[in-house]
């Protein structure tokens, strides 16, 4: 699967290794759910899983479950005859149909709604569609591959998503880490989308000083790839040319913040503070793999108040 | 069974924390890649998944007569101090494993880069045995799969290197493959769960140093006894 190397830049281990699972799975017609922070490239992912199967001359049909309006939705997917609905005035195959002999990729399907789950699993059982308003079940040959941002699992345990559609669609999982966890990749990937973005807009690339890398890599990048080329595309545009110093980044990354911190909002209802705390500073440890020191670093406390309040909540 | 090749299983056993994963997908690939016919029959699936297995276990053996072969050079030419060194080596490889599996030493997986230019080349060669349709093709692509870049096989050869005899090191790579089999055979059933499992920190840590622990005893034990 040459695309992989085309498409995806990053030398950590922890990304090559996705990277190599995906080249393997490319090569066969199993369903793949891509899992990822947004901004982690799932959707370039699909495509690339698609380029390298042996469906890569048939279509690539994206559909982008949160986008899809319940009253719409099964109309969107499975298509409608002519005349089942006001407004249905021709035949329409729907995106299913669209996508047969490829692949279909199915975005944010942990967004979608139960009487559509419960329909997707359908198809996904029989491999067969029936349009809106048709009687006939037609089969359609493709293969699917879901994305989402959200632990499906931890849905499934709430019962928001259907624990059959699950395991219908985890067969193969691939997980793609945030940029935060991909060591040493944002010296790499600032090098590159600078270039990238200064030969697209005809503008001299700026240059990093060593303290502006420092923290560059020390940000923990919530937003992922997709920020971080935001944001190397604005340094192009605002700094060519120039060397780039601590004063010229944006304020959160100076403070070595996710930006989304100061926009935490109080929901009306309330929170219990003190089980916040306590979930914050699990999720620190789970994504830090149990290093306190990055935990700390995630939640921006110093490693001696982190241990001070895990030790006050008694997490080990 | 001695007390390497003991920790040599036990690096294996603990080693699917690690990597469910970050191989999870090529278990899950390959195994439901197979046709529906196979899976369908359980003793025909579990025909292919330990051919799947021999093939990859059988590289890690190769692996280990290699590499095994090149620490008994080594040994001959550092002479009387070479044993308590390379025991040293050994004890120092694993627990770096150890803390690898634990989450305290992720650089180790930068080792995989010595592997990366083997695999460029064996890479294709194994997509083109993809779909597998015989026991043959499995036990193929396995051989093939043995050989990809990973932090924890490559730490077993180098630490398997330091066992300075070939036999010796085979028969590490081999109790370490036999390690990882429950949950590369057990595939689609257990990589949910372990997949859960490997991301509780505490797990992890128990086994990384249960793993320490290990390399650690022959070096502490005559000392302490």
């Amino acid at each position: 699967m040459s695309g992989l190397d085309h498409d995806f830049l990053g030398e950590s281990p922890e990304f090559q290794a996705v990277l190599r699972s995906a080249e393997i799975v490319a090569a066969t017609d199993v369903t793949v759910l891509i899992r990822g922070e947004s901004g982690t490239g799932k959707e370039l992912l699909a495509k690339a899983l698609h380029a390298g199967s042996r469906r890569a001359r048939g279509p690539f049909v994206t559909i982008n479950c949160a986008a899809l309006p319940d009253n719409l939705a099964e109309s969107e997917l499975f298509g409608h005859r002519k005349g089942a609905f006001t407004g249905a005035v021709a035949d329409h195959p729907g995106r299913i149909r669209a996508a047969a002999g490829g692949t279909l990729f199915l975005d944010e399907i942990g967004e979608l709604s139960p009487a559509i789950q419960a329909k997707l699993l359908r198809f996904l059982e029989t491999g067969e569609c029936q349009p809106v308003g048709g009687t006939d079940c037609q089969r359609v040959d493709v293969r699917v591959l879901a994305a989402t941002h959200r632990d499906l699992h931890a849905l499934v345990r709430e019962g928001r998503f259907r624990e059959d559609l699950y395991y219908r669609l985890n067969v193969v999982p691939l997980e793609l880490p945030p940029l935060r966890a991909r060591s040493g990749d944002v010296p790499l990937l600032i090098d590159a989308f600078t270039r990238r973005h200064a030969a697209l807009h005809g503008m001299k690339p700026p240059r990093y000083s060593r303290a502006a890398l420092r923290l560059l890599e020390q940000y923990p990048w919530p937003g992922n790839v997709r920020e971080l080329r935001n944001f190397c595309e604005r340094m192009v545009i605002l700094c060519s040319g120039m060397e780039i110093g601590p004063d010229n980044l944006p304020a959160e990354i100076r403070a070595g913040r996710a930006g989304q911190d100061s926009r935490f909002e109080l929901p009306a209802e309330g929170i219990r503070l003190e089980e916040l705390e306590r979930t914050m500073l699990r999720q620190a440890l789970e994504r830090a793999h149990g290093n306190r020191s990055q935990a700390a670093r995630l939640l921006g406390l110093s490693r001696d108040t982190f241990l001070y309040r895990l030790k006050k909540y008694a997490i080990g | 069974m001695s007390f390497s090749l003991a920790a040599a299983f036990i690096a294996g056993l603990f080693s699917t924390l690690h990597c469910v994963g970050m191989c999870g997908g090529i278990i899950g690939a390959l195994a439901f890649s197979l046709p529906a016919e196979v899976r369908a029959d359980r003793v025909r699936l579990l025909g292919f998944l330990c051919a799947y297995s021999t093939g990859r276990i059988g590289s890690y053996v190769l692996a280990g007569g290699l590499i095994g072969t090149l620490g008994a050079s080594a040994l001959r030419l550092l002479g009387d101090v070479g044993h308590n060194l390379l025991a040293a080596l050994a004890a120092l490889l694993m627990s770096a494993i150890g803390l690898y599996i634990a989450g305290w030493f992720p650089q180790l997986a930068r080792i995989e880069r010595l592997g990366q230019p083997l695999w460029r080349r064996l890479g294709p060669l194994g997509r083109r045995l993809l779909p597998v349709r015989s026991a043959w093709q499995a036990l193929a692509y396995g051989a093939v799969w043995g050989w990809l870049p990973c932090g924890m096989v490559y730490g077993m050869v180098l630490w398997a290197a330091s066992r300075a005899d070939p036999f010796d090191a085979m028969a590490a790579m081999g109790a370490f493959g036999l390690g990882t089999l429950p949950a590369v055979v057990g595939a689609g059933i257990l990589t949910a769960y372990l997949g859960r499992l490997s991301r509780l920190p505490q797990v992890r840590k128990a086994a990384g140093l249960s793993l320490i622990a290990l390399a650690l005893a022959p070096l502490l034990l005559p000392v302490l006894l």
